[in-house]
């Protein structure tokens, strides 16, 4: 038994409790893909059997950031690009929680970028969606990192000299040992993928195409899509690596030629998250840190022998 | 400047001399400085002496001139003097160095078969000792550094025995054949010069059946850390604050908490907030450049009222600046970083055993005011090894509050008339409940963005003000209910005030008894709180003469106190990279004393 009572509560989960008294109708532009992770995030985290109170949403800054202002769990909207190691923290604190972390392209893929090299190579125990609309939204439609070559901003008037980030490869090499790409005009799958991404044991990220219809002039509204495993033109192994990166390569490629690819690109089962790793040393308790102590009543362990040490 | 008579007359020969030793070893940085000071010094310790260590080095690992200086007495001493006794010194720079601090009555070891040839001052005692061979001899070349400790030993008139138990510390984990081995070559070096010397300078050290505990200020940070609860560290390693990290890993676990070595210093500041939000006590420390890059965070911490401990020790800057260097130069950081108004505490510890006390201190202040706590250090404190009785840290005087963390049952108090926490509520003493993620109907969000009491942004003016002016109350609350207390030393009456914040007080409380010798009469406060910090008006108003000492160029501290009195003080800085000197310090008092106040 968890110390909070929350956490590990068997009760049937309505879909409503996920919505907020307050505030029940998100401030996103009509149309905008944002809509799309909300919807795709309050049906899966019921289905997997997860009560409001033993979820953690962190997100960053962006139009993307105000996820969990619509989402009634307990929320944490932090600052630019460092929603990952507050995240991560949070769940090694408490790996009883189940944490996500959400933030747009700009927040995740360029101010926050080592965090996520770093968090995908620890290989944390949690979900991590970023909103790639491909744009700056909410300071009104800057080039972002993956914004496409070419793409004409206020920034950029003559058009990006940069190739876009590439996010799919990035993560599968950083080490993410969960990684997919769904859009926001695909919701059945998105919402499949997100109870994936919950349910894998490891660093599972994200990439969620969100259309801008604001501020990305170009925009795409990501249709057709594809479903990589669905289409009979696609073919590979989502545990072979080499397989997943040459499928990633290609579907970054061709989104900015127009054809939106989806689906799981690769999954790694059985590497150990770090929390595992650090049981496995001896380095993290099999307690939560966070339990530690947490009764008032509780008897603080006194430190003598770390003094002794010092004679 | 400090005069030339004052040192001669004032330090270098002072008349307990012979039982207050000051022994340094010195070489290039690589040659196991460090380790050979402290196991020398872990003996004195062992024999019931006290100890106080200081370091010169430099910040690279391999090159450069490094030293470990040992001051040793049976009284309890807590600064450095300008005076060298026992050199013992491995290359010629060592002794180049400290031609300052050598005296006539000094004496210089060294290894007359190595390649160099020693360059000693005629008056000082050249101690000549194949350190190389007689550790040869013992077992490796290895030992030549102990080789000179049992030297050393012979010429202090301290009994070699002490070295055993300090090299069984150090080497019983790499097996008895080892530390056999260093014990001879110990007893090697002490024999030889017994042989082969017949040197009287008068030291006879007395030993005590005292029982010290030694440690330097960063360990006793990471100490007091597991102390108070923390269960959550997150770092990214800089000098001198590293070894905060390196103290904890290894030691915290089994408390059941854990260490983390982020990507940089905004994760590590980031992740610290993180593990405090799921409910662990958390701290990080950092120095230099690395609270710069923390800096970005204050404002999270305190908009969305987090406890967090956030210990900067403090080395000279600004930028890369002198990373191995001493210097108080974050106040204004402390006090000011960060855009916007945030409500923090800053508590600077003024010795090593504060540095226990007051991270314990850091830790209830941050939960019970839900606020960051910035616990200010220094690299002189975080380098530096010294004695304490072992009740200077009696653990059963610890203490911990973790002020308003409500339970599942406690949150029901807490809901707004819909059943909605109200983790930010606007109470009479600004703090509100928390409610820690997992607990059943403490749900709520937590936001840098301006908020109502439901943790949900708003810009609405009133419930603007309303939040800004309860955060604030927080500090207003704990101004009244916690005690800001200085420290004081000195003559409670005396016409002339020094007021000083942080590491100089030992050489501060040193200095008096110079001063006193001189005829001076000083008060001595010194200030471990700068925010909320204890009101001197009064104490400035009695006084006929006030200095604030620190170690900085432009006289942070002073320039707050100006500010809280409407008065002009005097001021002494210094910026060498190197701490004050209890007996340079007296000095520069008595100078200043008799300095016109600037306009
Ligand atoms: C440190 C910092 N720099 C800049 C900003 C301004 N800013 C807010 S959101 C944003 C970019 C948002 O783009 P993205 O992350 O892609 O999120 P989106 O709005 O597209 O969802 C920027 C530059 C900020 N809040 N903090
Ligand atoms: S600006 Fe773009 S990303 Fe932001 S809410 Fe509007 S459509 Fe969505
Ligand atoms: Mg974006």
């Amino acid at each position: 038994m968890s110390a909070f009572n929350a956490i590990g509560d068997e009760r049937e989960i309505d879909r409503d409790e996920y919505t907020p008294g307050v505030e029940p109708q998100p401030t996103w532009c009509p149309g905008c893909g944002d809509f799309g992770v909300l919807k795709a995030l309050k049906q899966a985290l019921p289905e997997v059997g997860k009560t409001p109170e033993e979820v953690l949403t962190v997100t960053g800054i962006g139009c993307s950031g105000k996820l969990n202002s619509y989402l009634d769990t307990y929320g944490f909207h932090t600052i630019h690009g460092r929603s990952l190691p507050v995240a991560r923290a949070a769940k090694l604190a408490n790996p009883d929680l189940e944490v996500v972390a959400a933030g747009g392209d700009g927040d995740g893929y360029g101010i926050g970028g080592n965090h996520f090299i770093h968090s995908a190579r620890e290989n944390h125990d949690m979900t991590y969606i970023v909103f790639n609309n491909e744009i700056f939204g909410l300071t009104k439609g800057q080039t972002s990192p993956t914004s496409p070559k070419g793409h004409k901003s206020k920034t950029q008037p003559s058009g990006s000299a940069k190739t876009p980030l590439r996010p799919l490869s990035m993560s599968l090499n950083a080490g993410a040992s969960y990684v997919a790409r769904t859009a926001a005009v695909n919701p059945n799958q998105a919402k499949e993928i997100i109870k994936e991404a919950i349910e894998h044991d490891g660093f599972a990220h994200i990439d969620f195409l969100t259309q801008c219809p604001t501020w990305n002039k170009d925009a795409r509204q990501y249709v057709p899509y594809i479903d990589v495993q669905e289409s009979d033109d696609y073919d590979f192994d989502i545990h072979d690596r080499a397989e997943a990166a040459e499928m990633m390569r290609e579907t970054e490629d061709v989104l900015n030629e127009g054809t939106v690819l989806t689906g799981r690109y690769y999954v790694e089962e059985d590497r150990p998250s770090y929390t595992q790793e650090k049981k496995a040393v001896g380095e993290l308790p099999d307690q939560p840190l966070a339990e530690r102590y947490f009764d008032d009543d509780t008897e603080w362990e006194r430190s003598y022998d770390l003094l002794d040490r010092h004679k | 400047m400090l005069s030339e008579a004052f040192l001669l007359a004032g330090s270098k020969v002072r008349p307990n001399m012979a039982e207050d030793l000051n022994w340094a070893v010195g070489g290039e940085a690589g040659d196991g400085i460090d380790s050979t000071g402290k196991i020398f010094a872990q003996a004195l310790s062992r024999a019931g002496r006290h100890v106080f260590t200081s370091k010169d080095f430099a910040s690279r690992i391999r090159g450069g001139y490094t030293a470990y200086k040992i001051r040793t007495s049976v009284d309890n001493i807590q600064s450095v003097v300008d005076r060298l006794d026992i050199l013992v010194a491995l290359t010629q720079r060592t002794i180049d160095e400290n031609l300052d601090e050598l005296h006539e009555g000094s004496a210089i070891i060294y290894d007359g078969e190595r390649s160099w040839e020693a360059d000693i001052p005629e008056e000082m005692s050249a101690v000549d000792v194949p350190l190389k061979s007689l550790a040869e001899d013992a077992g490796g070349a290895i030992m030549r550094n102990i080789v000179a400790l049992g030297a050393a030993c012979e010429i202090t008139g301290f009994d070699v025995e002490y070295l055993d138990e300090a090299l069984e510390k150090r080497f019983g984990g790499k097996g008895s054949k080892i530390v056999e081995n260093n014990k001879e070559a110990a007893r090697l070096g002490q024999e030889y010069v017994e042989e082969n010397y017949d040197l009287d300078l008068g030291y006879d050290l007395e030993t005590t059946d005292n029982d010290y505990v030694l440690l330097n200020g960063n360990e006793a940070i990471g100490m007091g850390a597991i102390a108070a609860g923390c269960r959550f560290y997150a770092g990214y390693p800089i000098t001198p604050a590293t070894s905060i990290m390196e103290y904890l890993t290894g030691r915290i676990e089994e408390y059941g908490g854990h260490v983390v070595q982020a990507e940089d210093e905004l994760s590590a500041i980031n992740m610290a907030l993180g593990g405090a939000r799921a409910g662990a006590r958390a701290m990080t420390a950092t120095s230099g450049a690395g609270i710069d890059l923390m800096t970005e965070t204050f404002g999270l911490v305190a908009t969305s009222e987090t406890p967090l401990v956030i210990t900067d020790v403090q080395r000279s800057g600004p930028s890369t600046g002198m990373p191995t260097k001493q210097e108080q130069g974050d106040l204004n950081m402390a006090l000011y970083g960060g855009h916007g108004e945030i409500p923090r505490f800053v508590v600077t510890p003024t010795s090593i055993d504060e540095c226990f006390w007051k991270t314990i201190e850091a830790f209830n202040l941050a939960e019970k005011y839900q606020t960051p706590v910035f616990l200010v250090s220094d690299l002189a404190m975080s380098v530096t090894e010294q004695t304490f009785e072992p009740d200077a840290f009696n653990m059963d005087d610890v203490e911990i509050d973790r002020g308003k963390l409500v339970d599942e049952d406690e949150v029901d108090e807490w809901l707004d008339s819909q059943g909605r926490f109200r983790a930010h509520a606007n109470t009479e003493d600004g703090v509100s409940p928390r409610a820690i993620p997992g607990t059943t109907d403490g749900a709520h969000m937590s936001t840098g963005l301006e908020h109502n009491e439901l943790g949900r942004r708003t810009e609405e003016q009133d419930v603007r003000v309303q939040q800004v002016d309860k955060r604030n109350r927080k500090v207003e609350t704990a101004k009244e209910q916690e005690e800001w207390d200085y420290r004081e030393f000195g003559d409670e009456d005396a016409d002339n005030l020094i007021i000083s914040w942080g590491s100089n007080e030992g050489a501060l409380v040193e200095a008096l008894d110079y001063l006193e010798d001189d005829g001076v009469d000083v008060r001595v406060i010194s200030v471990p709180y700068i925010f909320p910090r204890p009101d001197l008006s009064d104490e400035i108003a009695a006084a006929e003469e006030t200095i604030v000492v620190e170690c900085n160029a432009t006289g942070q501290f002073a320039d707050v106190i100006e500010h809280d009195v409407l008065e002009r003080v005097k001021r002494i800085n210094k910026y060498t990279g190197v701490r004050f000197k209890a007996d340079e310090l007296a000095e520069e008092i008595t100078e200043k004393l008799s300095q016109e106040v600037p306009a």
